[in-house]
C-alpha cells in the first residue's frame, strides 16, 4: 500500500489524513484480494483533487455486500477472528466519502479523505459600502479567501455549506473545479458579494447566494450574480439549478418554489422554501413510484406544470438481496441530514429504522431527509418504509437524479396518513 | 472481447461536448402536457408554409423517384440561383439546411489551434460546431442586442479563421446597417472569412439593411448563408445554401458532402424563389402579427426587444422555462432563452393571428395564476 501513502501524500493530504486513506486501502485491499476474495481483476487507481485524495477499487464481482458501509454497521466480535465484513467496516470509518457506482461488469468503490484546513477567526473586517457599478468577475484564490472570510464575519449561519468558512479549503474546492463562484465588486474595490454553485452527481446545480455584503436589499449585485451564474450552465447538459439555503437577497422572480423543508430554530419550526429553475425546456420523462406515492407526484407535476409518465411499481415477490445500503450525508452547520439508497435488500425496514434511531441519538433535533430517485425503479420500495417511519414527501426535484427525486422528510410519529 | 474505451477513443472535446436535445414530435408534446391543439411558436416557421408553386412541387413528386439519388449538387436549384443573383452557379453551394453549410465552412477553412468569433447571444450553431469540432470559439457580448463589430475585431488574431455574424441576429432582430458591414470587412480585410447568416432577410423591411449578396464581387472573404426554413417554409426539407467568391467557394466544397439535399428539397426550392407574392404577404402577416402583438406587450407593460425577422423576444417576470412549461399545458410551444444566456426571456414567432391570440391569452393566464 505504498503506492495508495506516498499518492496520498503526494496530492497534498497531511500526515494523519494520509495514514488514514493508507489503511482504508489496505483493508479494501485484503478484503478484495485475501482468503475468499471478494472481486477479481481488482484495480486501483489514485486521483488528487487538490482539496482531497481519493482511491478507487475497480473489481469483477458477482455480488459483493456493502452492508459495512452502513453508518450503522457494528462489528460482532464475540471470537478471537474478525468477520470478513470488519476491514471494510474499518475502512469506511477512516474516510470522508465512499461512492461506489456499477460499470457493465464491474464495481468501482470510490474512498476519499478531505484535506484538514486552519480555521481562522476572519478578524475585523469591514462590511464593503454599497456598489456603485457592480462588476462581476471570476474570483482568484485570494479573492476568493475574503469571500469566505466576509461570509464568517457578516451573513447569518446556514446559508452557505459550512465548507465556505474555511478560506483556504473554498479556494481548493474551487480550484477543483467542484464549485463555480463569480463576484461582484465595483471599479472601488469593495467585494460586495458572491455566488457559488456545485454540480451534483445528477442533471441539477445546488447554488449558494447570492450572499451580499452591506448592500441594500434589491440590489443590483443580486440580479447580476444569479444571472452569472446561470450564464455559467446555460449551455452545459445541466437541466435545472436549486436552492435549499436560499438568500434573502435572491431575485425571486428568476425562480419557482418546488415545495417547503421545516427547519428547527430557536423559534421553533420554521418552513424554509426550496427555489428552482430550469435551465432546459422540459422534455417529460417517466418517473416510477410506489402507489402511495402518486398521489404526492401527480400534485406536484399538476402545480409545477411538469410532463410525466407515471408508472407505478411495488414489490410481487421477486428475488432480492438480504442486506440494503444506505448514504448519509451531514450538514450539521444547518442542522440537515440526508439518507440515500445505495442499495436495495430486505433489511430496508431495520436498515432505516436504525439508521434513523442512530442519526437523532447522535444529533438532536437534527432536520432528517431521504431522498428517492423516480427515474430508478428499484427504489421505489422504499416509499411504504418511509411512510411506517414518520417520513413524509415534502419536495419533488425535477430532473434531480436519472429521474425526478423525492425528497422525504423526517417528521416524528410515523405512520401511514 | 475487450470492453469498448470511449474514454480513449473519444477527443477530450467530444467528450466534454454536451449534444443538443432536440423537441419531441408534437405528438408526443400534446400527450405528455394534455393538450389537444399546439401552436408552434417555438422555431421561427412561415405559417403560411411553403409557396403555393412549391407545395404543388411536392404533390406531384412521384413516389417511385424516391428510389433516385438526387443531383448530388444541386444542379438545377444552383443555375436557378445564379440567373436570381446574376452570379456564376460554382458560386453556391446547397446544403441540407443552413446547418449544414455552416460545418462545411468551418471543416474547409480550420484545423486545431484555430478559432472563430462570434457573439454570445446568436443562433448557436456556429459556436456548436466550432466547439465540437476541437476549434475554440470566441464569443462576444453583445451591445445593445446588437453584435459588437469592434469587440469582435479586438478578438481577432493570428489564428482567427472565420467570423459569423448573424444578421439580422436570431434572437434579437438587430441588423447591421451597410457602412458597417462594409467597415468590418475592410477591416477584416482578407486575414479571415466573414460569414453573414441572412436566415431572415427576406423578412427585413428596414432600408439600410445591406443585401450581402451585391457585396460578394467586392469582398471576396465575404460568404452569405441564406436558408429555404424561414421565408420559404421548406424547414421540413432541410435546404439552405452559401454564395461566395469563387476561390472560398471552391476551398468549401472539398470539404462539403455531395448528395445530402433530397430531391423534393432541391425542386420544391427552385419553385420558392419564383414566387414573389408569397414573399409579400408572409411579410404582411409578420408585419400586422408584430403589431398586434407589440400592442398586447405594452398594454401588460411587459419589456419586449422587437427588430426585424418574423420573431419577438418578450422579458416575463417569471422563469422562462416554467412559463414554457405552463404555457404547453395550454397548447402554446415558445423558445426560452436561457439557453441563448437571456435569463426569463421568451422568444415568439409572429404567426397567423389566431395563434398569437391563443399565445396572449394563455400568457395572461399564466401570469395571473402566478
Amino acid at each position: 500500500m505504498a503506492f495508495a501513502e506516498k499518492s496520498a501524500l503526494s496530492f497534498g493530504l497531511a500526515g494523519e489524513e494520509a495514514l488514514s486513506l493508507t489503511l482504508a486501502s489496505e483493508e479494501v485491499f485484503s478484503h478484495l484480494t485475501g482468503p475468499g476474495a471478494a472481486g477479481e481483476d481488482v484495480r486501483l487507481t489514485c486521483r488528487g483533487g487538490i482539496y482531497y485524495a481519493e482511491v478507487e477499487f475497480s473489481f469483477r464481482t458477482r455480488f459483493f455486500n456493502m452492508r459495512a458501509f452502513n453508518l450503522t454497521s457494528s462489528i460482532p466480535c464475540d471470537g478471537e477472528e474478525l468477520p470478513a465484513e470488519a476491514g471494510l467496516l474499518i475502512a469506511a470509518r477512516m474516510v470522508d466519502k465512499i461512492r461506489a457506482r456499477y460499470g457493465e461488469d464491474r464495481l468501482e468503490i470510490t474512498f476519499r479523505k478531505d484535506k484538514v484546513y486552519p480555521e481562522t477567526a476572519p478578524g475585523d473586517i469591514p462590511l464593503p459600502r454599497p456598489l456603485t457599478a457592480p462588476v462581476l468577475k471570476t474570483p482568484d484564490a485570494e479573492t476568493l479567501k475574503l469571500f469566505s472570510r466576509l461570509l464568517l464575519r457578516h451573513t447569518p449561519e446556514g446559508i452557505c455549506p459550512r465548507d465556505f468558512l474555511i478560506p483556504g479549503k473554498l479556494a481548493d474546492m474551487v480550484a477543483s473545479g467542484e464549485y463555480g463562484v463569480v463576484v461582484a465588486e465595483d471599479a472601488r474595490g469593495p467585494l460586495g458579494g458572491g455566488i457559488a454553485w456545485r454540480r451534483e452527481g445528477s442533471g441539477l446545480v445546488e447554488f449558494f447566494g447570492p450572499c451580499l455584503f452591506g448592500q441594500p436589499q434589491g440590489s443590483e449585485a443580486g440580479r447580476l450574480l444569479v444571472e452569472a451564474c446561470i450564464a455559467a450552465i446555460a449551455k452545459s447538459d445541466v437541466s435545472g439549478m436549486y436552492s435549499r439555503l436560499p438568500s434573502p437577497f435572491l431575485p425571486v422572480e428568476y425562480f419557482e418554489i418546488l415545495g417547503s423543508l421545516i427547519d428547527t430554530t430557536a423559534d421553533g419550526e420554521v418552513e424554509t422554501p426550496v427555489y428552482y429553475r430550469q435551465i432546459r425546456e422540459d422534455e417529460g420523462g417517466v418517473s416510477w413510484v410506489h402507489p402511495l406515492l402518486e398521489a404526492f407526484l401527480k400534485e406536484s407535476c399538476e402545480r409545477l406544470a411538469f410532463a410525466r409518465e407515471v408508472r407505478q411499481t411495488h414489490e410481487e415477490g421477486e428475488a432480492s438481496y438480504p442486506f440494503s445500503v444506505l448514504s448519509a450525508t451531514f450538514d450539521r452547520s444547518r442542522g440537515r441530514a440526508v439518507l440515500r439508497p445505495v442499495w436495495w435488500g430486505r433489511d430496508a425496514a431495520t436498515n432505516l429504522e436504525e439508521h434513523v434511531r442512530s442519526i437523532l441519538r447522535e444529533i438532536p433535533g437534527i432536520a432528517l431527509f431521504f431522498e428517492i430517485d423516480l427515474g430508478r425503479a428499484w427504489q421505489a420500495p422504499f416509499t411504504p418504509l418511509l411512510l411506517d417511519a414518520g417520513f413524509r414527501p415534502r419536495v419533488m426535484l425535477p430532473a434531480g437524479g436519472r429521474g425526478d427525486v423525492v425528497l422525504f422528510q423526517y417528521a416524528a410519529g410515523g405512520g401511514r396518513p | 472481447m475487450s470492453p469498448l474505451s470511449l474514454e480513449s477513443l473519444l477527443p477530450p472535446y467530444i467528450r466534454s461536448f454536451e449534444p443538443y436535445v432536440p423537441s419531441r414530435p408534437d405528438a408526443e408534446l400534446m400527450r405528455l402536457y394534455g393538450c389537444s391543439r399546439l401552436f408552434r411558436l417555438n422555431n421561427n416557421e412561415n405559417a403560411l408554409g411553403p409557396p403555393p408553386a412549391a407545395q404543388e412541387v411536392i404533390r406531384r413528386f412521384v413516389p417511385p423517384r424516391a428510389a433516385l439519388y438526387p443531383s448530388g449538387d444541386s444542379f438545377y436549384l444552383r443555375r436557378k440561383l445564379s440567373d436570381r443573383f446574376s452570379m456564376d452557379p460554382e458560386r453556391f453551394l446547397v446544403g441540407n439546411g443552413a446547418n449544414e453549410v455552416i460545418a462545411f465552412v468551418i471543416k474547409a477553412f480550420c484545423e486545431a489551434g484555430d478559432n472563430i468569433v462570434t457573439a454570445d447571444r446568436t443562433f448557436a450553431v456556429y459556436e456548436w460546431v466550432a466547439t465540437f469540432s476541437g476549434l475554440e470559439a470566441r464569443l462576444v457580448p453583445l451591445r445593445d442586442y446588437a453584435f459588437d463589430d469592434r469587440g469582435m475585431l479586438e478578438r481577432m488574431d493570428g489564428r482567427t479563421k472565420i467570423f459569423f455574424i448573424c444578421n439580422p441576429n436570431n434572437p434579437t432582430g438587430t441588423c447591421w446597417g451597410r457602412d458597417r458591414l462594409r467597415r468590418f470587412l475592410e477591416a477584416v480585410d482578407g486575414r479571415a472569412i466573414v460569414v453573414v447568416d441572412e436566415a431572415y432577410c427576406e423578412f427585413v423591411e428596414g432600408e439600410d439593411y445591406p443585401d450581402g449578396m451585391s457585396l460578394l464581387d467586392e469582398y471576396p472573404h465575404l460568404v452569405v448563408f441564406r436558408t429555404f426554413s424561414k421565408m420559404y417554409g421548406l424547414a421540413g426539407l432541410r435546404i439552405g445554401y452559401l454564395a461566395g467568391s469563387l476561390p472560398v467557394v471552391d476551398a468549401v466544397r472539398r470539404a462539403c458532402v455531395v448528395y445530402s439535399v433530397n430531391a423534393v428539397a432541391q425542386e420544391a426550392a427552385v419553385a420558392a424563389l419564383d414566387d414573389g407574392n408569397h414573399v409579400l404577404e408572409s411579410r404582411r402577416l409578420v408585419r400586422e402579427s408584430r403589431a398586434y402583438l407589440e400592442e398586447e406587450l405594452a398594454v401588460r407593460g411587459l419589456p419586449f426587444v422587437s427588430g426585424e425577422g418574423n420573431f419577438v423576444m418578450i422579458r416575463l417576470p417569471m422563469s422562462d422555462t416554467l412559463a414554457y412549461r405552463k404555457l404547453m399545458t395550454r397548447g402554446v410551444m415558445v423558445r426560452t432563452m436561457t439557453g441563448f444566456r437571456f435569463p426569463n426571456f421568451i422568444r415568439v414567432t409572429l404567426s397567423v393571428r389566431e395563434a398569437m391570440e391563443a399565445f396572449v391569452s394563455a400568457l395572461d393566464e399564466i401570469l395571473k395564476r402566478r
